[in-house]
């Protein structure tokens, strides 16, 4: 298949005698019904199938609903099919050209819709003797006035030649140009977006130099951006991932308050902290469960074949939980507490920077504020990690783990200040020992809850002795495999304590830290 | 990839009809589907409005002269391809008789396609032959049209004690009853019979129908043109058996 563009931009309709120019000797033109359509773009929230280089469609008019899956940019199709209603989930489509293609950029994430357009479709057929459709061509008009005509090529699997010639008589045409941007962002900036304006990493950029209050309001107000962002779609469920990223949102504030001292006035702070920790609180329930639910698929496949429908009763079950807590979450954010805690929380992150601070570091630059804190952090894991022993109780690694993520978001909320491609090392390393201990306290945590479930299960509707046998049996699995985990850490730990990491940390958080002016 | 092959030692059974409907069906699904056309006599090919016409013919494909894949044609409806059929196929078990490993030709033929579809059909000619070995062992179900007749019942026992007794085969096998007159008493007598032996019978039954036959006139499977025809909706519930059988993931 020739690699040349293949969508184009018109100036103008194109008439019959032009697209007959195109057709080869022994092939005719086809003119299909025009037809009346909608187009419609979806994509994940944080644009996972665009940053995968896709483009999902949903057209629709009065032959039906078709999803087509396009390459982002060129335009080749990589998978269409007509669907009944409009498919929320990768994992509702089943595991064809489209599904298998989006479900692993797309995720647990939800697809919905980011932009529409109204267009007149003419399609064109360039037929053999036989009647067999060599190439075709699709001519969309949209009715919006401002956007642009468009040509879309679509060769037939087989048959090069003849989109090969089409393909290098078009590119004579007066008025035809190759479309310079896909129609997905064109589409996107008549509404005045851009396709990627939302990721859940805080990508504002603060500078060494600049003062700590200053580059501390500057991050939190984009962390407080990332969570409202969030709202809607924590509402609305959409997704598990919505929560999640609010959430994280939320503990990253928190973490940069309780870390990051001496810049702020801690009478001003404490209200707010308790605040953000009330956040945290009436989301945990719901998460919980999103949790549970996104594991649920695990839980069954850990099971023997034939006691895996006896987990089923325990989906119900936590669906119903999560409908209980979800409401009650939708509640708390309409409440005039969180009303009042928005607004306040913004006027104050909004606020200037006041010309003296009488705090001790509000004046000082940032680099070296955090690098001290980042220092004195990664000393603590260190020195918590030295101290676990093979007997240690579960409760010394969770420590371990609040610790590690209090450095981690040190280091990603203050990354532009440092060199951001050591900085990104580090992570890495860091993110290994956290994977280990996120798993541990995963398992343990579910091994608890699970034996808790069980009890609620057996008071609500009674619990039947299939599925309460397929849970025991699922907590003496996690107990196994928490046990594989905690046997791993020690080497996790080792490699993270060793002295070539250690040395990078020194080497990208100095002591004496690119020093701005003091002032 | 599944491999799933209409086959029967006899002929004029609706092997082909099966082939490019379960095709049409899969593809409208969703699933990557690629129909062969093993049969000289290229008629899904025709369904299809393919030329059958394979460069260089069965030798080449043998001789590896030629990529399977290069091989494959784009239809006219979603996700569905197909290889045409040459009638130089006639002369396929020759070929692989001269090949290294005669009775896996196919299976090494196959597999560079694996990974880019999630179906493959292979729609062969009536006969029992070395290609039918080749099926036996590429396949993982040989899906098996049978006419509620006396004589079409009879090669179906063959083929059922001629995979018994073999040892490579690896494949399911999966009979429907094809081309159902349930007017006639020793249509549906012979079905009750039938059912009552535990061969793995699908549910759906196929109905003799005029609609069948005018594919050919359409030149397209049955969904395309009449998709409410008792047929058309015959073949939806054999595909929708079909593919629980073969646990493709929905």
């Amino acid at each position: 298949m020739p690699q040349k563009p293949l969508i184009y931009e018109l100036c103008e309709v194109p008439t019959s005698k032009a697209l007959e120019a195109l057709v080869p000797a022994g092939l005719s033109l086809r003119n299909e019904a025009d037809t009346d359509l909608t187009r419609s773009y979806f994509d994940s929230f944080d644009w996972r199938l665009f940053h995968a280089g896709l483009v999902l469609e949903l057209v629709e008019g009065a032959a039906g609903r078709r999803l087509v899956l396009r390459e982002l940019g060129r335009g080749a199709i990589l998978g269409a099919q007509h669907v009944d209603g409009t498919p929320r989930f990768a994992w509702d489509l089943p595991g064809g050209a489209l599904g298998s293609r989006i479900r692993g950029p797309l995720d647990v994430r939800a697809l919905l819709p980011q932009a529409t357009v109204r267009e007149m479709l003419q399609r064109f057929a360039l037929q053999d003797t036989e009647g067999k459709t060599r190439l075709r061509l699709e001519v969309q008009r949209p009715h919006e006035v401002s956007a642009a005509l468009r040509m879309q090529v679509l060769p037939v699997r087989g048959y090069a030649a003849v989109a090969k010639r089409a393909l290098r008589d078009l590119a004579r045409w007066p008025g035809l140009s190759a479309a310079r941007e896909d129609p997905l962002v064109t589409v996107l900036a008549l509404a005045g977006r851009r396709p990627g304006d939302y990721t859940r990493k805080p990508g504002v950029s603060v500078n060494a130099d600049e003062r700590a209050d200053a580059a501390g309001r500057a991050i939190l107000l984009e962390l407080w951006d990332i969570a409202e962002r969030n709202e809607e779609g924590v509402c609305l469920d959409l997704d598990s991932e919505f929560l999640h990223d609010y959430r994280v949102s939320v503990r990253r504030s928190r973490s940069f308050l309780s870390q990051v001292k001496g810049v702020f006035p801690e009478q001003r702070l404490n209200r707010f902290k308790r605040e953000l920790a009330w956040l945290q609180e009436i989301t945990g329930p719901c998460r919980d469960m999103d949790v549970y639910l996104l594991a649920f698929d695990g839980f069954k496949a850990a099971l023997p074949v034939d006691a895996r429908d006896d987990l089923d009763p325990f989906r119900g079950f936590l669906q119903r939980r999560k409908a209980r807590e979800h409401g009650a979450l939708v509640r708390a954010m309409a409440s005039a507490r969180y009303a009042q805690l928005k607004r306040d929380w913004r006027s104050f992150l909004a606020a200037p920077v006041p010309e003296r601070s009488s705090l001790p570091n509000a004046e000082r630059p940032v680099g070296e504020v955090a690098a001290r804190r980042i220092r004195r952090v990664h000393r603590r894991v260190l020195e918590e990690g030295r101290a676990i022993r093979s007997t240690s109780p579960p409760d010394d690694l969770h420590e371990l783990r609040k610790t590690c993520k209090k450095l981690r978001y040190l280091m990603e909320l203050f990354r532009s200040a440092f060199d951001a491609e050591a900085v990104g090392r580090l992570i890495k390393d860091l993110k290994r020992l956290q994977d280990n201990l996120g798993a541990y306290q995963d398992l343990h945590i579910q091994e608890v809850s699970l034996s808790g479930f069980m009890a609620d299960m057996e008071a609500e509707d009674g619990l039947a002795p299939a599925t309460r046998a397929a849970m025991e049996r699922l907590v003496a699995i996690m107990r196994d495999r928490q046990g594989q985990v905690r046997a791993a850490f020690a080497e996790r730990f080792k490699a993270f304590d060793s002295e070539q990491v250690r040395g990078h940390f020194a080497a990208v958080y100095p002591k004496r830290a690119a020093r701005g002016p003091r002032r | 990839m599944k491999i799933v092959a209409t086959y029967n030692i006899k002929g004029g059974v609706g092997k082909t009809a099966a082939a490019v409907n379960l095709a049409y069906r899969a593809a409208e699904e969703g699933y990557r589907t690629l129909l062969w056309d093993l049969d000289p006599q290229g008629a899904a090919t025709f369904c299809f409005r393919i030329r059958p016409r394979v460069k260089g013919g069965a030798q080449a494909l043998v001789g590896r002269e030629r990529d399977l894949g290069d091989l494959v044609k784009g239809s006219d409806y979603d996700n569905l391809d197909l290889i045409p059929a040459d009638f130089s196929y006639r002369d396929l078990d020759v070929a692989f008789h001269g090949a290294n490993k005669p009775a896996k030709q196919l299976i090494r033929l196959l597999r560079p396609l694996d990974e880019a579809y999630d179906l493959l059909l292979l729609d062969s000619a009536p006969s029992i032959s070395l290609v039918s070995e080749n099926l036996f062992r590429a396949a993982d179900a040989l899906l098996v049209p049978v006419v509620p007749t006396t004589l079409s019942v009879r090669t179906f026992r063959q083929l059922q004690e001629h995979l018994q007794g073999g040892k490579n085969a690896r494949c399911a096998l999966i009979p429907f009853f094809s081309m159902v007159d349930r007017r006639r008493r020793l249509h549906r007598e012979l079905v009750e019979a039938l059912r009552r032996e535990p061969a793995g019978w699908l549910a759906t039954e196929i109905p003799f129908a005029a609609q069948v036959e005018v594919m050919a006139v359409h030149r397209a499977p049955l969904g395309a043109f009449a998709p409410r025809a008792a047929a058309a909706l015959a073949f939806k519930a054999l595909w929708n058996e079909l593919r629980d059988r073969l646990s493709l993931a929905v």
